[in-house]
């Protein structure tokens, strides 16, 4: 097993929600060459199962939680069953979410909205409220909010609220926890190809909403994970990163 | 001597406000990652101290005494910087500061159109005179302006004013120059004890606007300056990047 420099998340624990595939798989795998060993939270347990295996090839310690992240007695299990093989938690990514329904407000299904901020921010707030208390305990660490461009653009579809409402949510949060050495920022990734996204994006084409902008594979956002993952103490918090390339 | 092994070797960055602060502690970072370095202040012996600096680290270095709010001078600068290395691939628009700190109601006129001179003028007049050479070099590159958390908020002082029409600039620039290759972003320092800011903030102190805030010293704004310059062709442009902590 590898320590050092090249190791920097060493001895440290993470937690990727959505970490079955897409950008939450990428990171996952990018913290445990870093050093980390890794919890990866989906719902489906073959995603899990495959993840866990890359992760364990690495030579870290991996476990998969099949869990629905939108309910919150599964999110308490969830984190209890986390405890139970892992006695600390040092970085917590919030990246589970999703629901690009389009449609207007008004043309919109009630289900499916109200559905979308679940997903995109009640996943957020339930595992910070269930997992934040053992980050306390093992001495402060790093929560990373996968975000989003649309989350400061208004127009039609559920996301862009869900997103906006996370925004708000990862500043107070950071007003809440910066006491105890935890440091809450958003990753705003641009636009990438993911099982999500297919069909409206290829890797390397121009999206049809930015002629600046390039999509990019999951693997593009890792960078900038592990960067907010490693910061000094006293770092950033409350702040938001962008890889994008368009203004927001 | 080049050492082709640093992320910046054969590069050529321009930073203005260069003689001290943030700005010498951004030029002597890239100086160390193997930039050749032009620095512009008003203050020649500052110049001339830094420059010595970047000489010894084996990094070729030109300093150019320049007032950054007047645009003929400006010009002059460019045509220097030109003669001199031949390109330019990073820009800093680094040079600011506050001046007027007085609500508009009892601001004197002079004092608060000279603090949009400092801190939005330059930043222009320096990207319009020297951009041409950054697209002529033929790579692309990289310019970051320096802004601030309190362009964010509203408040006495034109600082406040100044910097948030720099933050639009940073991103109108951004859509005008993506095709060249050229990613411009803002860097947001939170504060920092400088010059500029002696006898408010002390390194290690709380300041007063925010509890959770850390009074940084001005090498601790390099890390994200080397970051933000190190960024491979297709990353963010038209972002901001923040390592303040407090929401903004």
């Amino acid at each position: 097993m590898l320590t050092g420099s090249d190791q920097p998340l060493a001895g440290k624990v993470a937690l990727i929600t959505g970490g079955g595939r897409g950008i939450g798989r990428a990171i996952a795998l990018a913290y445990a060459n870093a050093g980390a060993d890794i919890a990866v939270v989906a719902r489906t347990q073959s995603q899990l199962d495959e993840v866990v295996g890359a992760v364990t090839s690495h030579g870290r310690s991996a476990i998969g939680l099949a869990c629905d992240v939108t309910d919150y007695d599964a999110v308490k299990d969830m984190a209890s069953a986390f405890r139970a093989v892992f006695d600390r938690l040092d970085i917590l990514v919030n990246n589970a979410g999703g629901n690009l329904d389009q449609r207007s407000i008004l043309d919109s299904d009630p289900e499916v909205w109200t559905g979308g901020i679940e997903l995109n921010l009640y996943s957020a707030y339930f595992v910070s409220r269930e997992l934040l208390p053992l980050m306390i305990e093992t001495g402060g660490g790093k929560v990373i909010n996968m975000s989003s461009n649309l989350g400061r653009s208004p127009g039609p579809g559920v996301y862009r609220v869900g997103k906006a409402a996370m925004w708000m949510f990862t500043q107070s949060l950071s007003m809440e926890v910066w006491q105890h050495d935890i440091d809450v920022n958003e990753l705003i990734p641009g636009p990438v190809e993911t099982f999500l996204t297919r069909g409206l994006m290829k890797v390397g084409e121009t999206p049809t909403f930015a002629a600046s902008e390039r999509v990019k594979p999951p693997e593009d956002v890792a960078p900038l994970a592990l960067w907010l993952a490693t910061q000094p103490k006293g770092g950033p918090t409350g702040q938001s990163f962008s890889i994008a390339r368009r203004p927001i | 001597m080049t050492d082709s092994k640093l992320p910046l070797a054969g590069k050529v960055a321009l930073v203005t406000g260069g003689g001290r602060g943030i700005g010498r502690a951004i030029a002597l970072a890239y100086a160390d990652e193997g930039a050749d370095i032009a620095v512009v202040a008003r203050t020649q012996s500052q110049l001339d101290e830094v420059a010595s600096e970047i000489t010894a680290k084996g990094r070729k270095a030109a300093a150019f005494a320049t007032d950054v709010t007047d645009y003929e001078a400006v010009v002059e600068m460019a045509a220097a910087c030109r003669a001199e290395f031949g390109r330019l691939d990073i820009l800093v628009n680094n040079a600011g500061g506050t001046l007027e700190t007085r609500s508009v109601s009892e601001s004197d006129p002079e004092q608060w159109v000279a603090g949009l001179e400092l801190n939005l003028h330059s930043v222009y007049y320096v990207s319009k005179a020297l951009l041409p050479l950054m697209i002529d070099s033929g790579d692309g590159g990289k310019v970051i302006n320096i802004g601030s958390g309190m362009g964010r908020t509203p408040g006495p002082g034109v600082y406040p004013v100044s910097k948030a029409a720099m933050w639009m600039l940073t991103q109108s620039l951004s859509m005008e120059v993506w095709q060249h290759g050229i990613d411009v972003n803002e860097l947001i320092p939170g504060p920092v004890a400088t010059y500029l800011t002696r006898g408010r903030m002390k390194v290690g102190d709380t300041p007063p606007f925010a509890e959770s805030e850390r009074v940084k010293p001005p090498e601790d704004v390099a890390p994200l300056a080397i970051w933000l310059a190190t960024q491979a062709p297709g990353g963010p442009t038209g972002q901001s990047f923040s390592i303040a902590r407090r929401p903004l």
